[in-house]
């Protein structure tokens, strides 16, 4: 798998260049980085159509303002997707049609895959 | 505006018995016309990703299954596929093909229940029973190997939890066998029968490029002409040594998708009797943890073997693998950053894009053609919600 990092603003044209050269959107994730280097990691997998190869384009975005662009219009896919890593983890796509949480309710407080948020009180043994 | 105000909005679901689970649609209809349907999702959202965070590598296990009930064994496999490259760990053959073996299987079995289903929807229940029907022996045979039939933990990091006998081998190529024959039956009942062609034909059609664009997988994808399989193009297991052929259609409506899913069976039954005969000799375990082997039993419930499993730590690295499950591509992305928990690990649900699809598929349908759409595209709700 081939990593690219990249910065947010040059992530629509890196998209864009993939989809041309015939990759499409795999996944789009995103990670925690904040008791390492302050930063979240948003995570997008492309693959070539029909075949072994993949990319994974790395943004870092500062945690006190997350913000990525949203690629939305570019793969379908990430619309959901990009739904799913706000929901879970407070990154924001800017120029997302509908940035709504669709996992957990709307009044729901946190994100739940942020390192800080307690899922029990009770630790589990390990 | 008096157009508009003959619409009405209607909630479908989540008890609607045609949503397959947990689906919330919110359906603007005027008569029995769709004008849009809003798919609202997340009702059996448990947090895998979470629970994966702070649980032991093998803990995480018993939770990943309930995922894609359907087909636990896809996931299943991937996840010790992953963990074994990891930790550095090559299976041995005959683990290999047993696990190749099983996953076509319950190819047979997915696509079955999917069948059984979709029947259902359409107002058949001949085709439900009957699928039902060929689904049991299968069941039983997972059930004789794992001790269960819908959750198996089967597979260990390293290897299997238990060997496979000859006889058992003979008998899983006997029931693929009849299962062929009676494969026949279902398709008089479905792809050869009129009604089910009316219901199915020229329904939902997905384009190739809204296929790409809305970037489904699986049969949906197939069905739609792009002859995209990860166990051909991404292979790992036996795969990569199978001839596997790659079933395409071009029409991209409903009944491709079926016939799709029906060709895959014919093709799943007969690479289960090719691995069922050629199945390598040698032992099922390998590697560090290989105490736990069935073979040692009792030392292998042991205490101390326990915890050398349950310890079981990852150094740190990312590391990332794919599959080809029976709703479509599954892939997990692990961040390590040592010890025994994961850092992060990243689930792709082929359930959650195909569903994507449903809203620009359902524009302008009629709602018995809605259920139909929502059927063909084979959704597990414990994987879309996760």
């Amino acid at each position: 798998m081939e990593i690219r990092i990249v910065e947010a603003n040059n992530l629509r044209n890196a998209a864009t260049e993939l989809k041309q050269s015939g990759f499409r959107l795999l996944l789009v994730s995103g990670v925690d980085w904040v008791q390492k280097s302050n930063t979240y990691e948003a995570l997008y997998h492309f693959s070539k159509v029909c075949g072994p190869d993949l990319v994974l384009l790395k943004v870092s975005v500062p945690a006190d303002d997350p913000k990525v662009p949203s690629i939305a219009d570019i793969f379908g896919l990430a619309d959901w997707h990009e739904r799913e890593t706000y929901d879970l983890l407070g990154i924001t796509f800017e120029g997302h049609p509908n940035l709504a949480r669709i996992f957990l309710p709307d009044d729901f407080k946190g994100h739940p895959l942020k390192k800080d948020f307690i899922a029990y009180k009770r630790m589990l043994p390990g | 505006m008096e157009q508009e105000a003959k619409r009405t909005k209607i909630n479908f679901g989540p008890q609607h018995p045609s949503t397959h689970g947990v689906l919330n649609l919110l359906v603007e209809v005027e008569g029995d016309t769709v004008y849009s349907a809003e798919p609202h999702i997340g009702f059996l959202h448990r947090g895998f990703e979470k629970l994966a965070e702070e649980r032991r590598y093998i803990q995480f296990l018993p939770a990943l299954e309930k995922g894609d009930y359907v087909a636990a064994f896809a996931w299943d496999d991937l996840y010790m596929a992953l963990l074994e490259k990891a930790l550095g760990i090559e299976i041995p053959r005959r683990a290999a093909a047993i696990r190749t073996m099983m996953n076509e299987v319950q190819r047979i079995v997915s696509h079955l229940l999917w069948l059984a289903a979709f029947g259902q929807d359409l107002g058949q229940p001949t085709v439900f029973l009957w699928s039902f029907r060929e689904r049991e022996p299968f069941i039983n045979l997972f059930e004789e190997v794992t001790g269960g039939r819908l959750h198996y933990y089967y597979s260990r990091p390293g290897g299997l939890k238990r060997d496979v006998s000859r006889d058992y081998l003979d008998r899983v190529i006997a029931a693929v066998a009849k299962f062929e024959e009676r494969l026949s039956e279902l398709e008089a009942m479905t792809t050869k029968n009129i009604i089910f062609q009316k219901r199915t034909k020229g329904v939902g059609i997905l384009s190739k490029e809204d296929a790409m664009h809305c970037g489904v997988t699986g049969p949906v994808l197939r069905a739609s002409g792009v002859g995209e399989d990860i166990r051909k193009s991404d292979p790992f297991l036996m795969y990569p040594h199978l001839d596997l052929k790659v079933i395409t259609r071009n029409e991209g409506d409903a009944f491709a998708r079926t016939e799709v899913r029906i060709e895959e069976m014919k093709e799943s039954a007969r690479l289960v009797k090719f691995l069922a005969r050629t199945i390598p000799e040698g032992p099922v375990m390998a590697g560090p943890y290989s105490e736990t082997a069935s073979e040692k039993w009792p030392d292998s419930m042991s205490m101390a073997s326990m915890l050398k499993v349950f310890g079981l730590s990852i150094p740190q690295g990312e590391w990332f693998l794919r599959h080809e499950s029976p709703r479509g591509e599954i892939a997990m992305h692990l961040i390590s950053e040592g010890g025994p928990k994961p850092y992060r690990l990243r689930l792709k649900s082929p359930s959650f894009c195909n569903l994507y699809a449903f809203s620009r598929l359902a524009k302008n349908t009629k709602i018995a053609d809605m259920v139909a759409i929502l059927g063909s595209l084979d959704l597990v709700f414990g994987e879309v919600d996760r």
